[in-house]
């Protein structure tokens, strides 16, 4: 075991947070810091050595969910959840790490750049009283005794080290403290879970290789090379965007994948690694086929594909796809969704439902707490609700909104 | 040579038919006339587009007519096709 300065110890000289944060990707950024803020003195830790999760690991490179929606751009744009996600966004924008609001289709999104996302999170977590970050931390067990959470085990760089603990926060994405916790957790059938994205940034394209009809000819090129056989038939699965600035664009290759379960090592190694040979595939493709692509290259690579849907809590509430297509608010939300139901359960592109009226759906509390242990909080894409809602609420905006009403409530349980 | 009405009006049922049961999520309600982008067509979408175009009318059509315009509807699709 080996002991760590920043935290404090108990009577017993075992080392103690009040609230331990799993997961440092948007929701657990947003937990951890109004945790702390709250009083509670918290332990955020990290697999990988960045913050930021998806919007920097997997190079999702658009905040989404933080405005609610609208007709048309002549109605005012307004922040749907005013709290920790408004601030954030702004910290972003301020720090040089977004721009400002883009309209999309009928969306609005926040175009960020992953790295300096990440570093917004660094600047701010550091700035934070009561919190400590740990990178290159895994969860590695939950000790559970008379229903609730006791201790967990992290280990690090080949050390192990055990802290007791007042409530724990699951933003791992995958439910992965549930599921050591032995919680109870729901998975969609693999058929239908949505596809994970390969993103890459490119980098040397000319400034107009996008513009104009260029992406329709661009998909024209890649579905012809796809039929000749020159490219793998996974291309058809790439979509182009340009990044903050011109001189970058982003390809988000979704994947079928099949069999898919992103809960499992073999699957994610095969998705990881199709991702790469694919992306490489089409730059080269691209170098020698598309206008403007000429001195194209690859200038970022994931440091983990995209996954969108993997197990979602079973909370003492759930969210239902109904609830965000109907606008339903509920009694004392505590964060609002503003995202329509997203489905990607196949490599083919997005099917879009939006709500009634563009009307924002309020999350529960009680969606962000097991049924099975009452200190055991969820925040981000895991939170108890049901897979056509988990459409909606995977998105960064909405997590960033799970993640405050997660961290407040754990500090609140662990006064 | 111009197609004939009955021709054309067949070609544009069958791509209506691929469209909604393997591109978009459109209703039986959907015209040949009805706005492709508005429905939610966009670069990824195409590309099976253009596959399934290529597979049920056995012609391609050429890069150089692909553009917004030329495939805002299933009627200017067609047109776009090849007659056999």
């Amino acid at each position: 075991m080996i002991s760590v300065r920043s935290l404090a110890t108990d009577s017993k000289n075992q080392q103690k947070a009040d609230v331990i944060v799993a997961g440092g990707g948007t929701a657990g950024i947003a937990a951890a810091v109004c945790a702390a803020r709250d009083g509670a003195q918290t332990l955020l830790i990290e697999r990988r050595g960045a913050l930021g999760g998806m919007a920097c690991n997997a190079l999702v490179h658009t905040l989404c969910g933080l405005y609610l929606l609208r007709d048309d751009d002549t109605h005012p744009l307004a922040y749907s959840n005013e709290g920790f996600p408004r601030e954030f966004a702004e910290r972003l924008i301020a720090a040089g790490g977004a721009s400002s609001p883009v309209r999309m289709g009928k969306l609005d999104v926040l175009p960020h750049d992953p790295t300096a996302l990440a570093a917004v999170a660094d600047n701010l977590t550091r700035r934070t009283p009561n919190l400590t970050v740990f990178l290159h931390t895994d969860l590695t067990r939950v000790e559970t005794a008379a229903g609730q959470i006791q201790a967990v085990q992290l280990r690090s760089q080949g050390c192990a080290m055990e802290v007791s603990v007042k409530s724990l926060i699951d933003a791992s994405g995958d439910a992965e403290a549930v599921a050591l916790a032995g919680a109870d957790f729901e998975v969609a059938p693999t058929d239908r879970l949505q596809r994970p994205a390969y993103i890459f940034g490119i980098g040397g394209a000319l400034e107009n290789a996008l513009a104009g009809d260029a992406r329709l000819k661009l998909a024209h090129l890649i579905s012809s090379a796809v039929t000749s056989g020159h490219l793998s038939s996974e291309a058809l699965g790439v979509a182009f965007r340009h990044g903050m600035g011109k001189s970058e664009i982003w390809a988000t290759l979704d994947l079928q994948a099949d069999p898919y379960d992103p809960c499992l090592p073999e699957c994610l190694s095969r998705v990881e690694s199709c991702g790469r040979r694919v992306s490489l595939e089409i730059i080269r493709f691209l170098r020698l086929h598309a206008p403007g692509f000429e001195n194209a290259e690859i200038t970022r690579t994931p440091l983990q594909a995209g996954i969108r849907e993997s197990r979602r809590v079973s909370g003492v509430a759930s969210l239902t796809g109904e609830d965000i297509l109907h606008g339903r608010l509920g009694e004392n939300p505590v964060a609002l969704a503003c995202w329509p139901l997203e489905l990607r359960e196949n490599a083919r592109g997005a099917r879009l439902r939006f709500p009634t009226e563009n009307r924002p759906a309020g999350i529960s509390l009680d969606c962000l707490r097991s049924r099975t242990y009452k200190n055991l909080f969820v925040a981000g894409r895991c939170i108890s609700c049901t897979h056509e809602a988990q459409a909606s609420i995977r998105v960064t905006g909405t997590c960033l909104a799970t993640g405050e009403a997660a961290g407040k409530a754990a500090a609140a349980f662990s006064k | 040579m111009a197609e004939n009405p009955a021709a054309i009006a067949e070609k544009e049922a069958k791509l209506l038919s691929i469209i909604s049961s393997d591109i978009l999520e459109i209703g039986p309600e959907f015209a040949v006339t009805d706005d492709l982008f508005e429905a939610g067509l966009d670069s990824m979408s195409i590309m099976r587009l253009l596959i399934q175009v290529e597979t049920a009318f056995g012609s391609r059509i050429p890069v150089a007519q692909v553009n917004r315009e030329n495939f805002s509807t299933v009627s200017k699709i067609v047109a776009l096709i090849p007659v056999a």
